[in-house]
C-alpha cells in the first residue's frame, strides 16, 4: 500500500514535472528570439561579472588615496575620475556595485522567502488563519513602504544592514498577496488533490507540488523588485541612512560627491550611471521575462 | 452611496491602529533606554530615573501603548529630543512644503502620462510609439536623487538657471517636481497605453468609428472614459510613491520639508519626531486615499456595489 502511494504521489507528479520542463523550453525560446531582453540579460551579466572581478579588473584599491591626483577629472589613468581623496572613481564603481547589488539581491531574497512561506501557508490553510494573515498584510500594503523602511532604519540605526533587513521585510507583504493569489488557483488542480487522495503531507504538497507550479509569477514579481530594491539600496545610503563612509557603495559615492557638484561633476554622474544601468537591465529583462512566461501576454 | 463611505472609513480603523502599533514599536525595539538618548550618557542615574517617571517609561507597555494612542488622537505627538518643541508643531511647519511638491509632481506626471500614454496607443507599433515606451522604461529604471543631481549641475551650475541652495517660490519648485514627477509619469505611461488599446477593440468604439466621428471626438468621449478608470485607481498607490520620493528629492534640492525632516530626525535618533512623521504621513496618506476612493466609486457606480 504505502509502495502503491508514493508510486502515486510520484505518478501525480510526472505530469506537471512535464509540462513545467516544456513550459519551461517554450519560455526560453520566447525570450532568446527577444533581442532587448538578450541584450539586456548580456548586459546584467557582463555587470555582474565586473564587479566579481572588480580586484581582478581594477588595479587600484577603492579606499587607495592619491594626493598627488585630486579632484581629477576623467583621463587614461583615471577613466572615471579621482575624488577629493584622489580615490579612483572607476575602482569605487566596481566595488560599490557589490555592496549595492548584493545588498539587493539578499533583500529581495528574504522577501521572497517569507512572502512565499507566508503566502503558501495562508493560500493552502484558508480559513481564519488566511483571513488573519490577510488583514496584517492589508494594513501593511496599506502605507506608503517607505515608512515602514524608514521605520525598521529608525529602529535598528543607519548601516547596510539594515537597509537589507528593510528592503526584505518591507517587500515581504507583496510577495506574500501574490503567492497566496496562485496557490489559490493551483490547489484545487488535480495532481494537488491526487497528491491529497494519496496521502502526502500539507508540507509536501505546498513546497514540492504547488510552489513549482506558481513560479513564473513569482520570478517576474522578482526581478520587478530586484529593479526596485537597487534603487531603495542606493537611495538610503545618499541620503545617509544606508552605507557610510568610506563604502564605495553608489549611493554613498553620490552622497559624498554632493559638497563637489561645482567643481567635479564626475564624482556624482558615474555611480548615478552604474545605477541607472543596472536597474535598466534588470526592468528590460523583467519586461522580457513577462512576455516569455505569461502565455497570455504572448498571445 | 452613504454607506460605500461609511464602509470605506470603517475600512480606515484597522490600518489606523496597525500604524499607531507600528510606530510604538520603534521605540521599543530600538537599543538603548529613551531617558539615556534624550539626556546624553552622561547624566546622572537620578535624572535618568526621574525622567523615566515623568515619560511613564515605567508602566507596562500596553498602559504606555493606551496614553500613546489617547494622546496622538489629541493632536499631542510629545516633543522632539532636539529642538523641545511640540513634534506636530515642527511637521506641520514643514508640511505645506512637501504638499506642495507632491501635489505638483502628482498633477504633471498625470497629465504628462496619460497623454504620452494615449498617444503612443493611438500610434501603436510606429516609433513614436517606441520612442515613449523607451522613454518611459528609462523615467522608471533613473533613480530620481541622481536626476536631481544632473538637473540640479545642468541647470543650476553650468546654465545658472535655478538656485542649487533650495529655496520657495514656483521657480525652485520646478526642477524638484520634474523629477519626482518622471518615475510615475513613466508608470502612467505604460498603463494608459495598455488601457487605450483594450478600449479601443470595444464594439461601441468601432461603432463610433463606423458612424463617421471624427478621431479626436472618438479617443475623447468613447475612449478615454473609460480608459481612464484603470488610471484612476493607481492614484492611491502613485500617491504613495511621490510621497516615498520626496524623502530623495526634498534631500537633493535642499527644500525643508517632511521628508528632510524624517531624515534628520533618523540621523539625530530623535524618536518622538521620527514615530510623529510616520504616524502623521501614514494618516494624511489614508485620508488622500480615502478620497481617491470616494471620488472613484462617485466616478464608477460599479465599484460601490461590489
Amino acid at each position: 500500500m504505502t509502495n502503491a502511494r508514493q508510486a502515486g504521489v510520484a505518478g501525480s507528479q510526472v505530469q506537471p514535472a512535464a509540462k513545467r520542463a516544456r513550459q519551461r523550453r517554450s519560455a526560453w525560446r520566447t525570450l532568446r528570439r527577444n533581442p532587448i531582453a538578450m541584450a539586456a540579460l548580456v548586459g546584467f551579466v557582463l555587470l555582474i561579472l565586473a564587479v566579481i572581478l572588480a580586484p581582478l579588473i581594477t588595479p587600484i584599491p577603492p579606499n587607495a588615496h592619491d594626493y598627488d591626483h585630486l579632484l581629477e577629472p576623467p583621463t587614461w589613468a583615471h577613466p572615471f575620475g579621482t575624488d577629493d581623496l584622489g580615490r579612483d572613481i572607476l575602482s569605487r564603481v566596481l566595488w560599490g556595485g557589490r555592496e549595492s547589488l548584493r545588498v539587493a539581491v539578499m533583500a529581495i531574497a528574504v522577501a521572497i522567502s517569507g512572502g512565499t512561506v507566508v503566502g503558501l501557508v495562508s493560500g493552502y490553510f484558508g480559513g481564519w488563519v488566511d483571513a488573519l494573515i490577510m488583514r496584517i498584510v492589508d494594513v501593511l500594503l496599506a502605507f506608503p513602504s517607505i515608512l515602514l523602511l524608514l521605520s525598521i532604519v529608525a529602529a535598528l540605526g543607519p548601516n547596510l544592514g539594515t537597509v537589507l533587513i528593510a528592503l526584505g521585510v518591507s517587500a515581504i507583504p507583496g510577495f506574500s498577496r501574490l503567492v497566496r493569489g496562485s496557490v489559490l488557483a493551483a490547489k484545487n488542480y488535480e495532481y494537488v488533490t491526487a497528491a491529497r487522495v494519496l496521502g502526502a503531507s500539507d508540507a509536501y504538497i505546498m513546497f514540492t507540488q504547488i510552489l513549482p507550479n506558481i513560479m513564473p509569477p513569482l520570478i517576474i514579481y522578482a526581478t520587478v523588485g530586484l529593479g526596485n530594491a537597487i534603487l531603495i539600496t542606493a537611495g538610503l545610503s545618499y541620503i545617509g541612512l544606508g552605507a557610510q563612509p568610506p563604502s564605495p557603495e553608489w549611493g554613498a559615492m553620490l552622497n559624498a560627491g554632493r559638497t563637489h557638484l561645482r567643481d567635479a561633476w564626475w564624482i556624482s554622474v558615474f555611480p548615478g550611471l552604474a545605477i541607472f544601468l543596472a536597474v535598466l537591465f534588470v526592468n528590460l529583462l523583467s519586461d522580457g521575462l513577462r512576455d516569455a512566461l505569461d502565455p497570455k501576454l504572448r498571445q | 452611496m452613504a454607506l460605500y463611505v461609511v464602509r470605506r472609513l470603517l475600512m480606515l480603523v484597522p490600518m489606523l491602529v496597525g500604524i499607531s502599533l507600528l510606530t510604538f514599536a520603534i521605540l521599543q525595539v530600538t537599543p538603548g533606554d529613551p531617558a539615556v538618548l534624550m539626556l546624553g550618557q552622561y547624566a546622572t542615574p537620578q535624572r535618568i530615573a526621574n525622567l523615566r517617571e515623568e515619560l511613564g517609561l515605567n508602566d507596562p507597555l500596553p498602559v504606555q501603548y493606551g496614553r500613546y494612542v489617547w494622546r496622538a488622537l489629541h493632536g499631542d505627538l510629545g516633543r522632539s529630543f532636539r529642538s523641545q518643541r511640540p513634534v506636530i508643531e515642527e511637521i506641520l511647519d514643514r508640511f505645506p512644503s512637501t504638499l506642495e511638491l507632491t501635489l505638483a509632481a502628482l498633477l504633471l506626471s498625470t497629465v504628462a502620462g496619460v497623454a504620452t500614454g494615449v498617444i503612443a496607443a493611438t500610434v501603436r507599433n510606429r516609433w513614436v510609439d517606441g520612442g515613449i515606451m523607451a522613454g518611459a522604461l528609462v523615467g522608471l529604471s533613473i533613480p530620481e536623487f541622481w536626476l536631481g543631481i544632473v538637473l540640479l549641475i545642468v541647470f543650476g551650475i553650468k546654465l545658472k538657471m535655478v538656485s542649487i541652495t533650495g529655496g520657495t517660490g514656483l521657480k525652485a519648485l520646478i526642477l524638484p517636481a520634474l523629477t519626482l514627477a518622471l518615475a510615475p509619469a513613466a508608470v502612467l505611461a505604460r498603463l494608459t497605453r495598455s488601457s487605450v488599446l483594450e478600449v479601443i477593440r470595444e464594439d461601441y468604439v468601432r461603432t463610433a468609428w463606423a458612424k463617421g466621428l471624427a478621431g479626436r471626438d472618438v479617443i475623447v468621449s468613447h475612449v478615454l472614459r473609460n480608459a481612464l478608470i484603470p488610471v484612476v485607481t493607481v492614484l492611491g498607490l502613485q500617491l504613495a510613491g511621490l510621497l516615498g520620493g520626496t524623502v530623495f528629492i526634498e534631500n537633493v534640492f535642499a527644500r525643508p520639508g517632511i521628508g528632510r525632516l524624517a531624515v534628520n530626525a533618523i540621523a539625530a535618533r530623535d524618536y518622538p519626531l521620527i514615530q510623529g512623521i510616520v504616524l502623521f504621513t501614514a494618516v494624511v496618506y489614508a485620508l488622500l486615499n480615502l478620497a481617491v476612493d470616494v471620488l472613484y466609486g462617485f466616478l464608477d457606480p460599479r465599484i460601490r456595489y461590489d
